[in-house]
């Protein structure tokens, strides 16, 4: 059981990263519309989500390879499996998984022009690339790969669960323009991370010996904050979730929107989110390495003056290669996000009944696309989408995507929000050509949410 | 409630049209992992100096003796998963003189837990070569070595190495450790 639960955190757990909401985003005027850009604009006096349940989202993501490759049953042992994902993946592969749940979340209108949102959420963001040569370093050793340089900047992972209060303005600048920010405060819980790692690992023929290992310019660095006090690991799960409101480690960031009407039918939308860092300074644990070694072997001098050839060894090792923990605090920056879109609205003009007892028309369809970009450790991510998003009704919307981005060329996600009374209900769920076998899916994301909103 | 019902059926069909091609996670059961791990050993380059002494009267000295920590296994992962050590001896015998090295692996209390078979070396010998594979399975006290004996030895014990003699003796092994080890 022990074994399934180190499987289910290394698929689940290990990456975490920020999770593109192609189908939410600028979607029928949600309230959770505002995190992906607070300058989108709503028609409603208020709104307050359902506590715990207004905006639940998770996404799992894979590149490379997926579940079915090494569970899948078939003829091949799963070693030959492993051996053959290991062999196709590239070390830019990645496994990242990101869940945000809110836990509280308001708004209101300030004047006619101007509203404001405000809540807190908790967020698990993780990822963490493949290093693909420790790996085959684990897997197959160094014999058969004389020569090859093993490199260490391979090693590469993020891991933050946090608590965010954010609170931010929407306003209306004139008939055309609509602005946006967003303040927030970050409270880690845990991070672990380990990034901008260098160094090489090489096994040559040598001169004076058979082998010679090189280990050249290491400098790697873990750091954890939250997870190990007194140098012992929190196990109480009650620690970390008072510490994601305004725990030990907090940080600020902020987020920035703007929609602009190019013509009545036309819009553009962006956004840039998480601006910010966190600053880890409580229950800090890092472990540096760093320097070179060469060893050839052990040279025996015939001198009868007994020295202890394997301590020298080992001293000379630690004096080049030193391993050292501090509790020095650092800073970790947020995965910032960029979103923009640009919307054609067409079809048939309604009315819908506004927060001032009046109504504003607009149209059933629109049409657009829109670009999504995460700036990670390693690399950037992009996606590319372009959407159609239909009216129903009044009370009934619907949005298909179809998104290019790292894990397919083919993703389609649909999203539909209904209101019935006063309470909003709506569901979005992504990749949905891949429900036919999840297994074989290299990303899947839902979210779903409950709010009350009042005109 | 015309809202709810097509949201019911939409949300409804997607999920039910969800499904997963069959996986089976016990397969994990079954994963191994063989690397085979090549590390230098010992090494040592020696002259005519090493046979010679300057103490008048001494014995002539036709023997060399070393020996070194060498704790492998002190790796408790290495120790319960190793199934094979392939030992690897090059030696490069520039002398006019037939040479003999006597390899053993000791335990901490010095007592003998494996010998090599002897390196004989003949005379200009430059490219002398010798591999000894063991089966750790058959061979189970050899992963309680933690030491390596030595000793390298002139055939003919009864002629010195004159001081002069600009010859060398170059000496070189490696070993390469095979593991099997499951999750």
């Amino acid at each position: 059981m022990r074994r399934y639960t180190w499987i289910l955190v290394f698929f689940l757990g290990l990456n975490s990263f920020s999770q593109n909401k192609q189908v939410l985003y600028d979607f029928a005027g949600l309230p959770q519309t505002l995190l992906l850009n607070p300058a989108i604009e709503t028609n409603y006096q208020f709104h307050i989500g359902m506590p715990l349940l207004s905006g639940v989202s998770s996404e799992l993501g894979i590149t490379g390879f997926s579940v079915s490759d090494i569970f899948g049953v078939n003829s091949n042992s799963i070693t030959e499996k492993v051996a053959a994902v290991l062999k196709n993946i590239d070390p830019r592969d990645y496994l990242k998984i990101n869940s945000q749940i809110e836990v509280f979340s308001a708004g209101f209108r300030f004047d006619e022009k101007t509203y404001v949102s405000f809540g807190f959420y908790h967020e698990l963001d993780a990822v963490g690339y493949i290093p693909k040569d420790f790996l085959t370093l684990a897997t197959d050793g160094n014999a058969t790969y004389l020569n090859r340089m093993f490199n260490l900047s391979q090693l590469s992972y993020k891991l933050d669960v946090l608590g965010v209060i954010h609170a931010g303005v929407t306003r209306k600048v004139s008939d055309q323009l609509t602005l946006g920010g967003r303040f927030k405060i970050y409270s880690s819980a845990l991070n672990a991370e380990s990034t901008s790692n260098s160094g090489t690992f090489t096994t040559n023929l040598g001169n004076n010996n058979i082998y010679v290992h090189h280990l050249d310019n290491i400098n790697t660095n873990f750091r954890t904050s939250g997870l190990i006090e007194n140098n012992e690991y929190i196990n109480d799960p009650s620690t970390y979730l008072k510490n994601t409101f305004l725990g030990g480690n907090l940080g600020v960031g902020l987020d920035f929107g703007l929609t602009y009407l190019i013509t009545p039918q036309l819009q553009f939308s962006g956004s840039i989110l998480d601006v910010g860092f966190v600053n880890h300074k409580t229950n800090i644990k890092n472990t540096v390495t760093k320097g070179s070694f060469t060893f050839e072997g052990i040279t025996f001098e015939f001198d009868e003056s007994n020295v202890d050839y394997w301590k020298e060894l080992e001293t000379a090792f630690k004096e080049q290669l030193p391993n050292t923990e501090n509790n020095e605090s650092y800073v970790s920056w947020r995965p910032a996000k960029l979103n923009a879109a640009v919307k054609y609205s067409f079809g048939e003009k309604r009315s819908k009944y506004c927060y001032d007892n009046t109504s504003k028309e607009f149209y059933t369809d629109a049409f657009g696309a829109q670009l999504y970009a995460v700036f990670r450790p390693l690399s950037e991510q992009f996606a590319l989408t372009g959407f159609y998003e239909k009216s129903i009704s009044n009370k009934l919307h619907a949005k298909v995507t179809y998104t290019i981005d790292d894990y397919s060329y083919y993703n389609i996600g649909l999203g539909v929000s209904a209101q019935i009374w006063k309470i909003n209900f709506y569901g979005i769920l992504d990749n949905i050509a891949a429900l036919s076998d999840i297994s074989s899916a290299n990303n899947i994301s839902l979210q779903f949410g409950f709010n009350f909103i009042f005109n | 409630m015309k809202s709810l019902k097509v949201l019911s059926i939409i949300l409804g069909t997607v999920f039910f049209l969800s499904c997963s091609q069959s996986l089976d996670f016990d397969q994990i059961d079954g994963y191994t992992v063989s690397p085979s791990i090549a590390a230098p050993l010992v090494f040592f380059t020696i002259d005519a100096a090493n046979f010679t002494t300057t103490v008048a009267g001494a014995p002539i000295v036709t023997e060399l003796t070393e020996i070194s920590d060498f704790k492998l296994f002190e790796s408790g992962f290495i120790k319960q998963n190793v199934v094979q050590l392939d030992f690897e001896f090059e030696v490069n015998n520039e002398f006019n003189r037939d040479i003999t090295t006597e390899i053993s692996l000791l335990d901490e209390n010095n007592n003998l837990i494996y010998k090599f078979r002897d390196l004989e070396i003949n005379k200009n010998n430059l490219d002398f070569k010798q591999k000894e594979i063991i089966n750790v399975v058959t061979n189970q006290n050899i992963i309680n070595f933690t030491k390596v004996k030595l000793t390298l030895s002139l055939d003919d014990k009864n002629t010195p190495i004159a001081a002069s003699d600009l010859s060398k003796i170059q000496f070189k092994s490696a070993i390469i450790i095979y593991l099997e080890a499951d999750l």
